[in-house]
């Protein structure tokens, strides 16, 4: 069952932005900021939780989730430390997927090569004529 | 502005060079060099564009068995910021050299000074030339390559080729000559589009403004080509430069063609076709030249078409100004 | 309005129409079988390390490290842009499209150098997602711990 809500809400999540870039001027960047932005106001107006808890992985794994994080992390800090919490609880409850997407999006840049989108394999022949 | 060559101005010969999805599109056999690895032999985008242009005038230099110093003017240029292509391409060669942008227009543009710097008979032969990659394209204009986003119906492949013309007025006259006959540069025309994603959109009314003028100024009907080419307007920017022009009375027939449309499959994923300055190149150096030889036509038009944005000027949600050159080749000179 | 304007404004108007998205129903419905297929794998992952002995947190971070990981993969090795094509934003939407928009440029850049070229493009994309949620959650602390010293509460997270 948790599956299917996955399945069905982070399907329904990603067809509204794919719906959002086709039918507007929005850059799949912008869809990108918009998405964690509207994740940290429902998180904020505390309807996001209720929703994770009926979508699960549906919920958290698209970026809106990533903004709920966020929000949750700052409601926390505030609760427990109150004013410095304001500017540690964000970043501290995403932390580990910022840390994890820059240490391997390193290491891909690191290893990783870019082959030219629609073509074949990297071997090198010249093909003359005449 | 109507120019008319009055000097027997020859296309003498041509070279194009291309990557992979060029050779397996309906015109790789037309390619003189194709390599299977859009990186050329280097090691970066950047550098793969100046091999690609460096192989473009060596291939045309060796058909004609000419040295580098019998040619006196290279008249060459990308789409990559500051023409780094074009010159780094063509440093080893020491022939005088000219950078020229005008995005897609460049190589009709090229065609147009290499035929007034041999009208002015202070030059012997010149070189036009234009290249464009799609790596390179990519990354200076929209986003890094492997980034994961869809191109919407309307975009065009920016092409991975090169193409290199050889003009001159004094060689001995080839079997089936192909002569520089009249051109016409054009004017910026901006109608206000902003989406990058159609070009051919913004460069289609720079296209119908230069026809329209240009069939003024010479008197002549469509019908009296045999081929009208645009350069890069694509699938959907070809039907707003018909549309365009049928409103103003000129209805084009089958004899008009848009290079951007011919070089790949449409099975190829590339939305509305091709474009980038190789794409004109490409298709006169490679296709035509090889084609004119064996059954050669009487008339044939080309108005190169380029988008003169930059990133910045997008991003500054500024519109895109386009612009529009005409260079008509004939079998017979106009004395 | 004058005759030039009314004739751009005509072109553009055309123009928009005939660029506008002709296949919607058919994107949308790539889209969302697989960013759903993403999200079910997401909680197959969870729901794995669940049984592994995390605990609800710890799970939630794993699941979306192994995520990211993945996506970072597929990008080195060059099959998340072809996947992107066919799926469009189901792909981009998912923790997934935040890790590429992090690979992506850092793999585009390596021949700029590791400083100037890779250190410094790596946030091309995913840069403004971190600006503009950092902000907006630091602006919703403020409010919290404004209205808490007034008395006032918001909803829990």
């Amino acid at each position: 069952m948790n599956y299917l809500m996955s399945f069905i809400f982070g399907g329904l999540i990603c067809a509204v932005g794919e719906f959002l870039i086709l039918k507007t001027a929005l850059t799949p960047a912008r869809i990108l900021v918009g998405y964690v932005c509207t994740g940290v106001v429902l998180g904020a107006a505390g309807v996001y939780g209720a929703f994770t808890d009926l979508a699960h992985s549906g919920a958290t794994v698209p970026l809106t989730g990533f903004g709920y994080l966020l929000a949750k992390g700052v409601y926390r800090a505030v609760t427990e430390e109150g004013l410095s919490g304001v500017l540690t609880g964000g970043l501290k409850a995403a932390s580990g997927g910022i840390s994890a997407a820059v240490i391997f999006g390193f290491l891909a840049g690191l290893f990783g090569f870019g082959y030219p989108q629609g073509s074949g394999k990297k071997s090198q022949f010249a093909i003359y004529k005449r | 502005m109507l120019i008319e060559y009055r000097k027997p101005i020859r296309l003498i010969g041509a070279a194009a060079v291309g990557g992979s999805m060029e050779l397996s599109g309906p015109l790789g056999e037309y390619l003189d060099l194709a390599y299977t690895d859009d990186l050329f032999d280097a090691d970066s985008w950047e550098s793969a564009e100046a091999n690609m242009v460096r192989y473009a005038i060596e291939r045309a230099l060796y058909k004609l068995s000419f040295r580098p110093n019998d040619v006196d003017l290279l008249l060459a240029g990308d789409l990559l910021n500051q023409c780094t292509a074009s010159s780094y391409g063509a440093a080893d060669f020491g022939i005088p050299y000219c950078g020229l942008y005008n995005a897609c227009a460049t190589f009709a543009l090229g065609c147009l000074i290499a035929g007034l710097a041999i009208e002015s008979g202070a030059i012997r032969r010149a070189i036009a030339l234009s290249g464009s990659h799609f790596s390179g394209a990519e990354r200076q204009y929209r986003f890094p390559l492997e980034y994961g986003c869809q191109r919407t119906p309307t975009a065009q492949r920016t092409v991975t080729a090169c193409g290199c013309a050889v003009f001159s007025d004094r060689d001995p006259v080839e079997a089936a000559p192909i002569y520089l006959t009249r051109a016409m540069p054009g004017t910026i025309v901006d109608f206000g589009i902003k989406d990058t994603a159609n070009m051919g959109a913004a460069m289609a009314p720079a296209a119908a403004k230069t026809l329209l003028d240009y069939l003024n100024a010479t008197g002549t009907a469509p019908g009296d080509y045999d081929r009208i080419l645009t350069g890069d307007l694509g699938w959907i920017g070809a039907g707003h430069f018909k549309e365009l022009c049928a409103q103003n009375g000129v209805v084009l027939d089958h004899n008009y063609l848009d290079c951007g449309t011919q070089i790949y499959k449409k099975d190829q994923d590339v939305h509305s076709g091709a474009s980038g300055s190789g794409c004109s190149a490409f298709y006169l150096c490679g296709y035509l030249e090889k084609v004119w030889r064996k059954t050669p036509f009487a008339r044939v038009l080309l108005i190169g078409t380029g988008a003169l944005m930059s990133p910045l000027t997008i991003q500054q949600k500024q519109s895109i100004p386009a612009i529009a050159h005409a260079v008509e080749f004939g079998k017979e000179p106009i004395i | 309005m004058n005759k030039v304007d009314k004739i751009r404004s005509q072109y553009q108007q055309k123009v928009k129409i005939s660029a506008a998205g002709q296949h919607i129903f058919r994107d949308c419905l790539r889209a969302f079988w697989v960013g759903g297929a993403i999200c079910a794998f997401g909680e197959a992952l969870n729901a794995f390390y669940r049984f592994l002995g995390a605990d609800v947190e710890r799970s939630g971070l794993f699941t979306s490290v192994s995520l990211i990981f993945l996506a970072c993969f597929f990008t080195a090795i060059g099959w998340f842009d072809e996947a992107a094509r066919y799926a469009g934003a189901g792909t981009l939407v998912p923790i997934t499209g935040f890790a590429n928009a992090i690979a992506s440029p850092a793999i585009d850049a390596k021949r700029e150098g590791l400083v100037t070229g890779m250190g410094a493009k790596l946030f091309l994309v995913a840069g403004p997602v971190i600006l503009y949620g950092t902000s907006l959650s630091v602006l919703y602390g403020l409010i919290l711990y404004l209205l808490r010293l007034f008395g006032a509460d918001l909803p829990e997270v």
